[in-house]
């Protein structure tokens, strides 16, 4: 094998993995992000003058689901996650869900 | 020649739109402000602003009833063709029948009820895309080519023309989209030295819509030959397909039911259509989607084998529509030279696998991007039509038979099916009564034998006949088509050489008439005007929050440091604060109020910044605005 395939075959499996590795840290920070989210819309939600508007009007009722649908669909994106991701995916998921 | 003056090429689909350029010796295809290579063909009208493309596309979901889509399916067509009122169940925008029984969509604007014509809403989805092209080119687009299918009838292309026009666009051509993919290929080159014609067999699987078109090439002259497909077949239906095999394992696995929740189901929508891409390259995938339906987590792998068992039935279904259209077209499938995939759905493996075989293992063209391949093509041409390259003219066929009406209202065809364009006939009719001194002249265009069964195109008299005997005068009629398909009708009395003739355009096909166009144009206009003062509202708002947050530090600092008086400070707080409410509270403020607000709200913290610069002097010019007021008092 002459130099330059050598340094081909490596650089692909390289660039490869690079591409494959299992970034927990990163879904995490996207799980994080979204559950900070989904807190601040919980806390909107405590505030009693807008479930009122909410419970009236149904175009805002709209608007908050397509929120917490966002929300979910962004969770639902993130993609091969290893047992501890996904557990803490599961706990945003889930009160994301009861939100509805 | 032409250097500085640059013509596009647009694929105005169902679905989604794209735009391509040709520049630098190669086509590029032209990303929208969101940075896909693609636009949704959508528009949205909402209480405050007319959205299109991407942002029309987001807020679907909370303004159904305003979100124009699929207008293709309306363009040039009248309010009771079979497929207008087959489609109207299917949208969640109401249509209504409007001035010469063309459809018109209703829809909520600004709080009136506005109706629109296709037209017009094709014309802001062009004029959205000419907006994206001048942006990437930073000139002036004016010319363009733009592609329609093959099928598309007079009135649909001349349709699509008017609403290029609205939009400010020179039509250079409109183009037929299978043509369009086989020249993105160079398949039009590589026939140069044959003089005997080939077949290529244009396969496009697009959102929404499925066609098939067999075009015939013989010294770089295109021929359509023969068309075939299904409207309402797309990458959606293999979506559904997943979805419905999902929820039924859900069903088996938890006995619980989504179907009847449309959350879940958009969720599982979602996931099924990532899936399917991925399967595309993948042999296998997985959906997980926690809590999916009263807390119970779903989680399923997917593979190859079994999404294409899913959709064999409509992967048959696709291969049933190329044998039919060569058989309708009597060409063996060993004559088709080339195959050539468009539309993401032909990504598919299995479908390109069994395209493949169909064709005794011919290699198929996909080396272009599916998605683009029509706009690629629509670009070349077009700067082939501006003067770049030469060696290539484009030939398209009259997609139906053109005639006019003879004795018994029976359709005489002076221009038959597939006739390619431009094309000059000329047929001798003669009067039926004796002493006829007028002739009324129909045109029609159809294959139906009666002219009550064909589309009627519009008619035209010819008067001043010499009186004669039945059968004994000759009259001339003149059928002309031009480039780009515009019909041309004449009639001559030979002898006398009187002569009355009809352009088959725009108001006589159900397009727009010229009081229509103008109105139009001077919509588009307004509305482009419209635009433009929402995004200057939007900046002065941006600058007033901005202004009113700066000033609620400064108020924070000020009562830390405790050097100002303490009841204006709180004043000044107060006001500010109020401004903030203000403008949460105002999403639809004027711009008038705005500046009104703004230099309130300066004049009240004025007294903030200047004592806080006779501590600090750091500015020039508060420093001589405090000269200022010394002066005055």
């Amino acid at each position: 094998m002459d130099k330059t395939t050598a340094a081909v075959k490596s650089q692909a499996a390289f660039r490869g993995f690079c591409v494959r590795k299992p970034q927990p840290l990163k879904e995490l920070r996207v799980i994080m992000k979204t559950k900070a989210e989904a807190a601040e819309m919980r806390r909107r939600l405590i505030d009693c003058h807008l479930v009122d508007l909410i419970r009236r009007d149904e175009e805002e009722q709209l608007k908050i689901t397509e929120c917490i649908m966002s929300l979910l669909l962004r969770l639902d994106a993130i993609q091969g996650v290893n047992s501890f991701v996904r557990e803490s995916r599961k706990a945003v998921t889930c009160e994301l869900v009861n939100l509805q | 020649m032409a250097k500085q003056n640059k013509a596009i090429g647009i694929d105005l689909g169902t679905c989604n739109s794209c735009v391509a350029v040709y520049q630098q010796k190669r086509v590029h295809i032209i990303e929208n402000e969101a940075g896909s290579k693609t636009t949704p063909s959508m528009v949205a009208f909402t209480s405050a602003e007319r959205l299109i493309g991407e942002a029309a596309k987001n807020q679907f979901m909370l303004n159904p009833q305003n979100t124009v889509f699929d207008i293709k399916r309306l363009i040039g067509r009248r309010f009771k063709d079979d497929t207008v009122q087959r489609d109207l169940g299917l949208w969640p925008f109401r249509v209504v029948r409007g001035k010469k029984k063309k459809p018109m969509v209703e829809v909520e604007f600004k709080g009136f009820t506005r109706k629109f014509s296709a037209e017009e809403i094709s014309c802001m989805i062009l004029w959205k895309l000419k907006k994206t092209s001048e942006t990437f080119l930073k000139a002036k687009v004016r010319d363009a080519v733009i592609t329609v299918p093959a099928y598309f009838s007079d009135a649909q292309r001349q349709a699509t023309r008017d609403a290029a026009t609205i939009a400010g666009l020179n039509v250079l051509q409109i183009m037929n989209e299978p043509i369009a993919a086989a020249i993105a290929y160079g398949l039009d080159n590589k026939s140069n030295s044959s003089s005997q014609a080939k077949f290529i067999l244009v396969f496009d699987l697009g959102g929404g819509t499925f066609d098939i078109s067999l075009l015939s090439i013989k010294k770089n002259v295109f021929k359509v030959v023969a068309t075939d497909g299904d409207s309402h077949l797309g990458g959606s239906d293999f979506d559904n397909n997943l979805v419905d095999y999902c929820s039924q394992k859900f069903k088996q696995k938890y006995n619980g039911d989504i179907s009847r929740n449309p959350r879940a189901l958009r969720r599982l929508l979602t996931a099924c259509e990532r899936a399917k891409k991925c399967l595309s390259s993948a042999m296998e995938t997985v959906i997980e989607l926690e809590s999916l339906s009263e807390d119970k987590d779903f989680r399923i792998t997917i593979t190859r084998t079994q999404f294409e068992e899913l959709n064999m039935e409509l992967f048959q279904k696709c291969i049933k529509s190329v044998d039919k259209c060569l058989a309708g077209a009597k060409v063996l499938r060993s004559e088709v030279e080339d195959v050539v995939l468009v539309g993401g759905s032909t990504r598919i493996p299995k479908l390109r696998q069994m395209i493949q075989r169909f064709f005794r293992g011919k290699e198929l063209c996909n080396a272009i991007n599916p998605d683009e391949a029509v706009a690629y093509g629509a670009a070349v041409q077009a700067a082939v039509l501006i003067g770049h390259r030469i060696d290539l003219t484009v030939m398209d066929v009259t997609p139906l038979s053109l005639g006019i009406d003879v004795e018994g209202d029976l359709m005489d065809v002076v221009v038959p099916k597939n006739t390619s364009i431009p094309t000059r006939k000329e047929v001798l009719y003669t009067t039926s009564l004796d002493n006829q001194a007028i002739i009324n002249i129909s045109v029609f265009q159809g294959e139906r034998a009666h002219v009550e069964d064909n589309y009627y195109l519009g008619e035209f008299t010819l008067s001043g006949i010499p009186a004669a005997p039945r059968g004994e005068v000759s009259i001339a009629v003149c059928f002309e088509i031009d480039g780009s398909g515009i019909l041309k009708v004449s009639a001559e009395h030979k002898n006398t050489g009187v002569r009355s003739e009809i352009v088959v355009n725009s108001e006589d096909v159900g397009g727009l008439s010229k009081e229509e166009m103008e109105r139009a144009l001077i919509d588009a206009e307004r509305f482009e005007v419209e635009d433009e003062e929402i995004k200057k509202i939007t900046v002065k708002r941006l600058d007033f929050e901005k202004y009113s947050y700066k000033m609620r530090e400064r108020v924070r600092q000020e009562k830390l440091k405790g050097l100002m008086d303490m009841d204006e400070i709180e004043n000044i707080e107060k006001y500010v604060k109020e401004a903030i409410e203000w403008a949460e509270g105002h999403d639809d403020a004027e711009c008038e109020k705005l500046d009104e607000k703004m230099q309130e709200l300066k004049t009240i913290c004025n007294a903030l910044v200047w004592t806080s610069c006779t501590d600090s002097d750091d500015s020039q010019g508060s420093h001589s605005d405090k000269e200022e007021s010394e002066v005055e008092s």
